[in-house]
């Protein structure tokens, strides 16, 4: 299983026709490292990248709460989650234990 | 106030209240309150996720009056011209208020503007976007539609995704604490997983089970009946090409919110990419053509026939079950493609067809057989012999060229 980051991450070389498909899915490159410019289109890059590197691709999560880095099987909702894998905001496990959760949400600068 | 739904009660106020789809949320205020490339933004995704909400919020914090037209409201280009024209075109007095910025004009649920009712309308709204001066937000669940294309085009496209359950449990555990009934954090991890990312459905499904309880245990919860769900495209065919069993497919199928047409061509388009092994492939279609055969018999009466069609389209993905390899799926299907991109000319086609039959008194059918071959050779070969022909088919230039180009 690769693992790749939200705020950007390395490819190997793949060649120049899949490296313009990926911009038009919506990743930028900069100095060697691929950003996502379009999240609307995610599920495909996602599974695109599986299917050019020949493994099982996932993103991981930052926790809104603590800005930590985790991956979604660490939660205990895996199964049941509508959008796992996808690089979008969520709260970790540790986090989710706290009582005045929503309050800490509403403070956060998001 | 008591016998407020909660979901109405417990709306967020602000953009920092709702929960969920931060980058969505991110990327439409920054669209509101900077300068707007696109006169309108199309927020789409599934229904409870807090698309309206948002507009609300935002309109609340950066000071703009909200004219909402609903799915409620008839919307034919009639009755969309008489209410948001002159809403986007004209200054509203409150503009010159420090207290308002103006009007905001929210369509919600644009993708329930279809058929004879509503005629029109998508038309209408592509008119008012073009001439706008306010900002215009429109919502829909579905924007795969194909009567939503010219609105696609002309506006910044958002998309909203199922909340997840962390922040759905964090959002219960509030409303519980504000109407002072203590929960079990396992209860309301129940609801929250049963909504399948729908806040609107989790609020309430609490509200109910809360209803006449002093206190809500797990135990309150624990037999839910599950929600049904309906699959996207995506889902559908991710689903159906990596079930384990024709039995597993099935269960997708019957979930599914795709049409039977367009689910049987996406597969028949998908098939090749997910099975590289050609013998395995020719199973499949074999499968697929059966499927065809009896969605043909159906036609709009024998629905008993549909099971079949299950049985067939969910036997072709899952010939080779547990060998699934993620792949990047081909939609909209290649055929519906292929027809737009020869529209005009079938158009032109048919025209000409008209007319033969309506000078040698046959069917278009057999003009486009019979006769149109041997005109196409005159009007390559014969410049004054078609001259007349075209002059008596009251053919224009455009159908001419038509005929002297293709063979």
């Amino acid at each position: 299983m690769r693992t790749l980051k939200k705020q950007g991450f390395k490819l190997p070389y793949l060649g120049k026709e899949i490296f313009i498909k990926l911009t038009r899915m919506g990743l930028d490159y900069e100095q060697g490292i691929f950003l996502i410019r379009d999240l609307n289109n995610i599920e495909n890059i996602r599974d695109f990248l599986s299917e050019i590197l020949n493994e099982k691709t996932v993103f991981t999560q930052i926790c809104l709460i603590c800005r930590k880095d985790f991956l979604c099987t660490e939660c205990k909702h895996y199964s049941e989650c509508p959008t796992k894998d996808l690089p979008l905001p969520c709260i970790c496990e540790k986090c989710s234990q706290k009582n005045n959760l929503y309050e800490q949400y509403l403070k956060l600068d998001k | 106030m008591d016998n407020l739904m909660w979901v109405e009660k417990y709306r967020p106020k602000t953009v920092a209240e709702v929960i969920g789809n931060e980058d969505a949320k991110a990327s439409f205020t920054n669209w509101l309150i900077k300068k707007r490339r696109e006169k309108a933004v199309l927020l789409y995704g599934p229904a409870g996720i807090g698309k309206s909400t948002l507009v609300y919020a935002a309109a609340h914090d950066f000071k703009y009056n909200v004219v909402e037209m609903n799915a409620s409201d008839i919307r034919t280009r009639k009755a969309i011209m008489k209410m948001a024209a002159p809403a986007v075109s004209l200054s509203s007095l409150d503009e010159f208020s420090f207290e308002t910025k103006g009007n905001l004009l929210l369509l919600d649920e644009v993708d329930g503007i279809f058929g004879q009712q509503d005629r029109g309308g998508v038309g209408a709204i592509v008119k008012i976007i073009q001439n706008s001066r306010i900002p215009i937000i429109l919502t829909a669940n579905n924007i795969e539609i194909q009567k939503l294309r010219p609105l696609k085009k002309i506006c910044h496209l958002i998309r909203f995704r199922r909340v997840r359950i962390p922040l759905i449990v964090a959002f219960l555990r509030r409303i519980c604490q504000a109407e002072n009934i203590p929960a079990e954090k396992e209860a309301l991890e129940i609801l929250a997983q049963n909504s399948l990312g729908d806040v609107r459905s989790a609020i309430n499904d609490l509200q109910t089970f809360c209803e006449s309880r002093k206190i809500l245990r797990k135990d309150d919860v624990q037999f839910i009946p599950l929600r049904n769900r309906g699959f996207n495209i995506y889902d559908t065919l991710k689903g159906m090409f990596s079930a384990n069993s024709s039995v597993e497919a099935m269960k997708i199928l019957n979930n599914s919110l795709i049409d039977y047409d367009t689910l049987l061509l996406s597969i028949h388009d998908n098939l090749p990419l997910h099975y590289k092994n050609p013998e395995k492939l020719a199973i499949a279609y074999e499968a697929l053509s059966k499927a065809d055969v009896f969605r043909g018999r159906i036609q709009n009466e024998e629905w008993r026939l549909l099971k079949y069609v299950f049985e067939f389209l969910s036997q072709s993905t899952t010939i080779a079950p547990g060998e699934f390899q993620p792949f990047n799926f081909i939609f909209p299907p290649t055929k519906r493609y292929l027809l737009m991109r020869t529209s005009a000319e079938r158009t032109l086609l048919k025209t000409i067809c008209t007319r033969i039959g309506a000078k040698c008194h046959v069917s278009q059918k057999t003009a486009n057989s019979e006769y149109l071959p041997f005109l196409k050779i005159i009007f390559r070969k014969k410049s004054d012999q078609a001259s007349q022909l075209a002059k008596w088919l009251r053919l224009d230039n455009s159908s001419i060229n038509y005929l002297k180009k293709t063979n």
